[in-house]
């Protein structure tokens, strides 16, 4: 009898002490990382059966349970993997956030200064300190436009290197994960509980991954667990860790990709990937830094090309024509690493004012069909080049493409119009005398003039007018009108398929396709696009327009000689326009030929002689300068709707709601985590105050159990000294 | 629920963290003075405080454009003025050199300090600016605007005018062409120009003239000619008393046949082909011949005191005085004692006047009295005074004239003697067409100054509407970006309250710890 008691009290003196070690075990691991609190289970030692019922025989220790619950440790790896996306993601965009806020880098301040300058030169233009005021802000200018690209591409490359050590990061946890596999997997699931050490570590070692990246996980019966990324792709398979690399673009060498090899091949994964560092990263890159680089980029091409444009119109204190005042960066494209053909394509802009901030895609389809598809909406444009290369499109948001011919079916160019775009600007004068603040023409009224009427110092039409052909009934003449300053330019050409048209600069040609134009057939080039009206009637066919800076015969002198009655007038010297004799006077309307327009007002007497001539020595003239100026509020973007300053706007409004509503994601996935965390704490988490009352409880029960040997030894002892 | 010891921490420290963000959050606010400090604060206002800040900066633009406006424009201004002053000497002077009172000595003294008036004026003209552009080149700034080349002045410049910008869709000339301001002035009355011929020997004075209905008006060359009043018809009779001769019929102008006809010929039988026949030899004779209102008139084709001799004469008459002819002058001429008539006209004091036009057609005429209107075509003049016959005065559409030739023409004016009626009238003519160009010189410059003040006007109001705009924009800007301090204040208070309340509470909570009670 007495023997039972103490082998009871023997029993519950091991429970209790196993008890009281992993008590213990759980205070010391109150700060250790991914421990999960472990209790001992306790239970009856089978009893003895017998006649008078079951006679127990102590404690014994069931098994020593790891408090954990799967489900709850998958939500805090989502939320984890989401949480990190945000806050990568929030890190990045308010980096540029500040660049593009700030008073001191920010583009307000330089395009502001700029067109000051240009203020300034108008005001005074022929002063040399004026001008070279203008042209000292141009440069810091230009500075700021490349200070941003500099800024933008730096960012980019953090990705790249961040990139890069996210993925050694995953690799090494992942190589970890595949070794607790192992491990796991040989101790068996031994006790309910199975080897806690190691699952915890494994636990963790998934937790630290869904930082790098979202992850999804299986279990195997064996104890192991299986680790998905992306849409599927494998990372750990029982004890086979798969390895990501960090590839370049197929389209861009110093871009960098995800790859993740399969057998031989290595696939791009990027946008399969999302959440942790690798999701927030490639997320912003896609989302903020390439449509900053692009929106700044158009900015400047905007910037550039316009400016450009006007200044060619004019003349510069020496009296030559305006050159080019700024270098504007071409389109880039890239070809698809993987191409088989020999196609070469290269991309020109035509319009700066229909330029996206979207890059594009370009695939060859097969029977020389090819597809260009914006990138930002997946809108795509068909083109057929019918089997003539070089093959050059008509202008698609801005651009023109020349292609080259020569390509395999599914070959693919990358196209970013913009990207360069702040990169490649710079100055392209440096004398303070070159800037055209003139106009290239100057009318006059002859002073032998008896009759009233006076005349406009003249404008220059510049390429960027709107023109309109429209064909005469019976349609075998056209009149061509500049729609920007309503002047007519002619009337009654004689209609050639085919042969060049030329006014204001632009040069293009109008053809039969299939059927010739017919009455009242219009054809129009906005900003040098060519397009015929979708309603016309014929099968007339406009090609592009090649656009040169000014008329050939802009600076002409030319000769305005009202007739008697002075109700027309006929003009002389070489002309582009029609007609010349004879052209009715309608009082301050304008008169168009060679590139410029004037107008005529008031009444002329017959005789009346009117020139315009080149304006040489003008010094003082700031008609040019005055029309640059205007550029700044000029509304010449998103087809006329966004001036430079909106444009800038836009893209600080943009980065800064991306910013800051990747700082809400950011909160609400904090939250969101810290809930899943405290999930799975209240479950596995050590309380020491529990523990404390655990330590007692299971204390006193030692020592009862103790009580209980003692009492055994007791009952011996009285049972011995009996037979003393 | 249980809490874990670790999180329990872990939430305390998150919520002291959480609270600092924000405590430093409104610190930078408050620093700044800010309340977007980065555009993620607020991405719609940031936008909106960079198109405010480009208005603003923009506007300021404008407003140094303004200055600059205003600077050019008060320097056309004051040469204006000046200019406008010299013009009114000048017309005084003038006024003073055309009356009789002055003697030949007075009237040189006059012309010596016109001349001064001259240089002037020329130097107004080519004003420069403190850029050294000059003012009134219109874009050729950096070309000295009038010249002179011999007795003429040219204009170098254009007729470019310079504009500024002094508000969005706003510009403002800051400058005039100085042929408008100082060239093309029209002579005359404005429309035409009347002038006494520079041989007349009568005391007749013209005047300026005017349009008296602008839609009859033809503008062309016209003389006012006073001619010779004969008593010449259109008929021209022979007495062949015997019918035995060729009778033969010889009108001599001046020495000079200019028609001979005889009795088996058709002579001339009207006064207008009498006139085309005499004015066949015009050039010859130096005598032009007019047919109106039923009358022939003779004058020379330049006038000058030199009679008009008519001389006709009867030959081929065998029968003496029985052979007859009877002259287009009237003359009764026969074959015996008057074979030839002459008469003479010679110069004397008009009595009737005609207007031709360029192709010698006769306009108007009439019988002349001092100071009449004389009115054809939709205009009228007037002459007053003597005319002596075969003076004329033309009349011709204005031609447009500087200012500077305007002057010299009247330096030249008074520096001609008078030594009788006839060179006073002289003088009283060339005075009196320097008067009108003056007058419309002043007029010119006058208007221009005008615009030139209107101009400096409309500176000023654009000026105050920019400068609310600017203020505006400020306030808006302000309100948009700016930090409401007493709010953010409240808010840093609150922030610290609660920071110390976690900070506290949490000092509290981790010093509560069961095992401090075993």
């Amino acid at each position: 009898m007495s023997g039972d008691i103490l082998n009871v009290g023997t029993s519950a003196l091991l429970a209790f002490q196993q008890s009281l070690n992993t008590t213990g075990n759980n205070i010391s691991n109150v700060n250790t990382d991914g421990y999960s609190r472990e209790r001992v289970n306790l239970a009856t030692q089978p009893a003895l059966n017998t006649s008078i019922g079951a006679i127990g025989n102590g404690v014994q220790i069931s098994d020593i349970q790891r408090l954990y619950d799967n489900l709850i440790g998958v939500r805090v790896n989502d939320a984890t993997a989401s949480q990190n996306q945000a806050s990568t993601y929030n890190g990045v965009a308010s980096q540029l956030d500040s660049l593009l806020g700030s008073s001191d880098t920010g583009l307000s301040p330089a395009i502001l200064s700029f067109f000051n300058d240009l203020q300034g030169v108008a005001n005074n233009p022929s002063s040399t300190s004026d001008r070279q005021t203008l042209l000292s802000d141009a440069q810091a200018l230009t500075g700021q436009f490349n200070f941003f690209s500099n800024q933008l591409s730096g960012m980019q490359s953090n990705v790249n290197g961040e990139l890069s050590s996210t993925v050694t990061d995953i690799n090494s946890l992942a190589t970890g994960i595949a070794d607790l596999n192992r491990q796991i997997a040989s101790i068996g699931t031994t006790g309910p509980g199975g080897p806690s050490d190691l699952l915890d570590k494994r636990d963790l070692l998934i937790q630290q991954l869904s930082k790098d990246v979202a992850v999804s996980t299986v279990r195997q019966s064996d104890g192991s667990v299986n680790v998905f990324i992306g849409s599927g792709q494998s990372l750990v398979v029982g004890t086979q860790a798969q390895k990501l690399s960090v590839v370049p673009s197929q389209y861009d060498p110093q871009r960098s990709e995800i790859g993740y090899a399969s057998g031989t091949t290595t696939t791009v994964i990027s946008e399969q990937l999302s959440g942790g560092k690798l999701g927030g990263l490639l997320q912003v890159r896609n989302e903020v830094l390439d449509p900053a680089q692009n929106a700044i980029g158009r900015l400047s091409i905007s910037l550039a090309s316009d400016f450009n444009t006007q200044h060619k119109l004019g003349v510069d204190l020496n009296g030559n024509a305006g050159k080019d005042f700024f270098t504007v960066a071409s389109p880039r494209v890239l070809d698809n690493s993987n191409n088989t053909g020999t196609d070469t394509v290269s991309a020109s802009i035509v319009n700066s004012g229909d330029l996206t901030i979207s890059d594009y895609r370009l695939t060859y389809t097969g029977s020389n069909a090819y597809t260009l598809t914006r990138l930002s909406d997946n809108q795509t444009f068909s083109i057929n080049t019918g089997g003539t290369y070089p093959y050059t499109t008509n202008a698609i948001d801005g651009i023109s493409l020349n292609i080259a011919g020569g390509a395999a079916v599914n070959d693919s160019f990358l196209i970013q119009p913009t990207r360069n775009g702040a990169n490649d600007i710079s100055l392209s004068i440096s004398n303070p005398a070159e800037v055209a603040a003139a106009a290239a023409v100057t009318a006059q009224a002859a002073t032998a003039n008896t009759g009233s009427a006076g005349i406009t110092p003249g404008t220059v039409n510049s390429p960027n007018d709107n023109l309109s052909v429209v064909f005469n009934n019976p349609p075998t003449s056209y009149d061509v009108t500049d729609s920007t300053t309503g002047a007519t330019l002619a009337t009654g050409l004689t209609y050639t398929s085919g042969s060049n048209i030329s006014f204001n600069g632009l040069t293009f040609a109008i053809s039969d396709g299939g059927t010739a134009p017919a009455a009242g057939d219009s054809f129009t080039v906005n900003r040098g696009v060519t397009a015929a009206d979708s309603a016309n009637a014929g099968g007339g066919l406009i090609g592009p327009a090649a656009v040169s800076a000014t008329d050939p015969n802009l600076t002409d002198p030319v000769t305005i000689t009202f007739n008697n009655p002075p109700t027309s007038f006929n003009v002389t010297g070489s002309t582009t326009g029609t007609p010349v004799t004879n052209v009715p006077y309608t009082d301050g309307a304008p008169i168009s030929f060679n590139g410029w327009t004037v107008a005529i007002s008031g009444t002329p007497a017959a005789g009346d002689t009117f020139t315009v001539k080149p304006n040489t020595t003008g010094v003082g003239d700031n008609r040019n300068a005055l029309l640059l100026a205007g550029i700044q509020t000029n509304k010449s973007l998103d087809g006329g709707s966004t001036s430079l300053q909106d444009a800038y706007g836009q893209l600080v409004t943009d980065v800064g709601t991306k910013t800051h509503q990747s700082d809400l994601t950011q909160q609400a996935q904090t939250a969101v985590l810290n809930q899943a965390q405290t999930d799975l704490q209240s479950v596995s988490g050590v309380n020491l105050d529990e523990e404390a009352a655990n330590l007692v409880r299971y204390q006193q029960a030692y020592q009862a159990a103790a009580k209980l040997i003692s009492v055994s030894k007791n009952l011996f002892d009285t049972l011995l000294s009996t037979f003393q | 629920m249980r809490i874990s010891t670790n999180l329990m921490q872990q939430l305390g420290v998150n919520a002291i963290l959480d609270q600092q963000t924000q405590l430093s959050k409104t610190e930078q606010q408050l620093a700044t003075g800010l309340r977007i400090v980065t555009p993620a604060d607020d991405p719609a206002g940031a936008s909106r405080v960079l198109s405010l800040t480009q208005a603003s900066g923009i506007t300021g633009q404008y407003q140094n454009n303004i200055t600059a406006a205003r600077n050019s424009l008060t320097l056309e201004n004051s040469s204006l003025t000046s200019v406008v002053d010299l013009l009114q000497r000048a017309n005084e002077l003038a006024l003073q050199g055309n009356s009789g009172t002055v003697n030949n000595q007075g009237r040189a003294s006059i012309a010596l300090e016109v001349q001064q008036l001259l240089q002037q004026a020329k130097g107004l003209a080519n004003t420069k600016d403190s850029n050294g552009a000059y003012i009134f080149a219109g874009y050729k700034s950096g070309t000295q605007p009038y010249t002179q080349s011999g007795s003429s002045y040219v204009y170098n410049g254009d007729s470019g005018q310079r504009m500024m910008q002094i508000s969005d869709g706003r510009q403002i000339a800051v400058s005039d062409s100085g042929y408008n301001v100082f060239g093309g002035i029209n002579n005359g009355n404005g429309t035409f120009a009347a002038a006494a011929d520079a041989s007349n020997t009568g005391s007749g004075v013209i005047d300026a003239g005017s349009v008296t209905d602008s839609a009859s008006y033809v503008s062309g060359n016209y003389n006012v000619v006073f001619p010779q009043d004969t008593a010449a018809t259109g008929t021209l009779a022979f007495n062949d008393a015997n019918n035995n001769d060729t009778l033969t019929y010889t009108l001599n102008i001046n020495g000079t046949t200019v028609y001979t006809v005889n009795n088996s010929g058709s002579p001339i039988n009207s006064l207008s082909g009498l006139a085309t026949q005499i004015n066949a030899s015009e050039s010859t004779t130096g005598v032009h011949a007019y047919a109106t209102g039923g009358k022939l008139y003779l004058a020379n084709s330049t006038p000058g005191s030199n009679p008009i001799t008519v001389t006709e004469q009867l030959s081929g008459a065998s029968d003496g005085n029985s052979d007859t002819a009877t002259g287009y002058f009237g003359s009764a001429l026969n074959g015996g004692s008057n074979t030839s008539s002459t008469i003479t006209y010679s110069p004397q004091a008009a009595t009737s006047y005609l207007v031709e036009d360029a192709s010698n057609n006769v306009v108007t005429s009439g019988a002349y009295q001092s100071g009449n209107e004389i009115a054809f075509n939709g205009m009228q003049v007037s002459v007053s005074g003597a005319p002596q016959t075969s003076d004329r005065f033309t009349i011709g559409p204005s031609t447009s004239q500087d200012i500077f030739t305007t002057l010299q023409n009247l330096a030249d004016a008074l520096n001609q003697g008078v030594t009788d009626n006839a060179s006073q009238a002289k003088l009283n003519n060339s005075i009196n067409g320097v008067l009108s160009s003056l007058d419309a010189s002043l007029n010119n410059v006058i208007n221009y100054n005008a615009q030139v003040g209107s101009r400096l006007n409309a500176l000023d109001s654009q000026e105050s509407v920019n400068t609310n705009l600017i203020q505006l924009l400020a306030q808006t800007k302000s309100q948009t970006q700016d930090l409401d301090y007493a709010s953010a204040a409240s808010k840093m208070n609150q922030q610290l309250v609660a920071l110390q309340a976690a900070q506290q509470s949490f000092v509290k909570i981790q010093n509560l710890s069961l095992f401090n009670f075993l």
